[in-house]
């Protein structure tokens, strides 16, 4: 055991500061990463989001180390969709650029949040001594698992909505976003690669914080955030948004592992494990879900975001 | 195997030892170009699978 804890000094090194009693097994970490992609690459979204609090719940990995692996590895996967989607996307380098500012910011600020709650210590609730890291951490992923749960739930309760085609802006937008792609405040900036005559650089610096926010915190966010802020808040068409994302999302990631580095959140074992079994499942089930896949599936993954919460709520207190 | 050797190294050193610790440069470049490179294999070895599984389980029409 010793052996295997040796190979994760800064999960070890942060659960001994934070009081944790790791029990890290090589084999189950492998299990759960590869279960993860799988359930990630079968619905489409948001699996990857489970990653960092069932590292905590199951392995009792904290919650800096697991939110600074995740995103370390998220390097590795945005590399892989890079070659992989390199022909099916296109890139909107201007549109990136400012994108970059905001999240830059955003994933600096989420870090430093996260900085915070590691320092913060520990509170006593009704005779129960609670520490603010996983309770915070706790409830942030809950609510935000709940939310994907319960909109995949009354997608799949909804008649099959048909897929977007490349290189068409989305034909439905929520009032909320189309309000927010129609703010005229300056500096207003156009978008030719993108289609978009003029739009305030602010949405898109918010755009961009938002998102970055999300990942400095959770380690996670990309992919079911900002994908569709791309499309419906700055109104980019579906094959320039995916370039985009990706390219911007190389240079801002490298940022928030840099950052998470020096504040020795990276345990890069953890990291490796999670993107070699993650990429895999994400594979395999991916391949699986063009073979079986069924609408009425995803009331499954909306199931499992329940339990996943439950499991999150019953672990933070007993 | 030098090389795993050198780098399980790196990844055991990399412990943060006190508070206001610094993190040495082995571990800021393992951590941004490991995962990249990981993922140009990756690249290759998924698409590898996908075409596997798909020979062997049939796309659905």
């Amino acid at each position: 055991m010793d052996t295997v804890l040796s190979l994760f000094p800064v999960t070890a090194y942060w659960a001994g500061v934070q009081g944790l009693n790791l029990h890290l097994n090589l084999f189950s970490l492998i299990l759960l990463g590869f279960l993860v992609g799988g359930v990630t690459g079968f619905f489409g979204v948001g699996g990857r989001l489970m990653t960092s609090p069932l590292l905590n719940a199951f392995f009792n990995v904290p919650y800096n180390v697991a939110v600074g692996s995740d995103l370390c590895q998220m390097l590795g996967t945005t590399t892989l969709n890079i070659i992989r989607f390199k022909r099916m996307s296109r890139i909107d380098f201007k549109l990136a650029a400012w994108m970059l500012v905001g999240t830059l910011i955003g994933i600096e600020g989420g870090a430093q949040g996260l900085e915070l709650l590691k320092q913060a210590g520990t509170f006593t609730f009704f005779g129960l001594t609670l520490a603010y890291l996983p309770l915070i951490m706790t409830l942030v992923y809950s609510l935000l698992l709940l939310w994907i749960g319960l909109i995949i739930y009354q997608e799949s309760k909804g008649p099959v909505q048909p897929s977007l085609s490349e290189g068409e802006p989305a034909p439905y937008q929520p009032a909320v976003t189309a309000r927010l792609q129609h703010i005229q405040l300056p500096p207003m900036v156009s978008l030719p690669v993108s289609g978009i005559e003029a739009i305030s650089l602010w949405v898109i610096l918010g755009v961009g914080a938002a998102t970055g926010l999300l990942l400095g915190f959770l380690g996670a966010g990309g992919g079911f955030i900002r994908l569709p802020a791309l499309i419906y808040v700055i109104g980019c068409p579906m094959v320039v948004a995916i370039g985009t994302d990706l390219f911007e999302s190389l240079f801002s990631l490298g940022y928030g592992t840099l950052s998470h580095s020096f504040k020795g959140n990276i345990d890069l074992l953890l990291t490796v494990i999670l993107l070699v079994t993650g990429s895999l499942g994400l594979q395999i089930g991916g391949v699986l879900a063009k073979r079986f896949s069924n609408p009425h599936l995803r009331q499954v993954f909306a199931l499992l975001t329940f339990v996943v919460v439950i499991v999150l709520v019953v672990k933070l207190f007993f | 195997m030098d090389l795993i050797n050198t780098l399980l190294k790196h990844i055991i050193d990399a412990a943060p030892l006190h508070p206001g610790w610094r993190p040495p440069y082995p571990y800021l470049l393992m951590n941004l170009f490991l995962p990249v490179l990981l993922g140009l294999i990756l690249a290759w070895l998924t698409r590898l699978i996908e075409k596997g599984l798909i020979s062997l389980l049939g796309e659905k029409h």
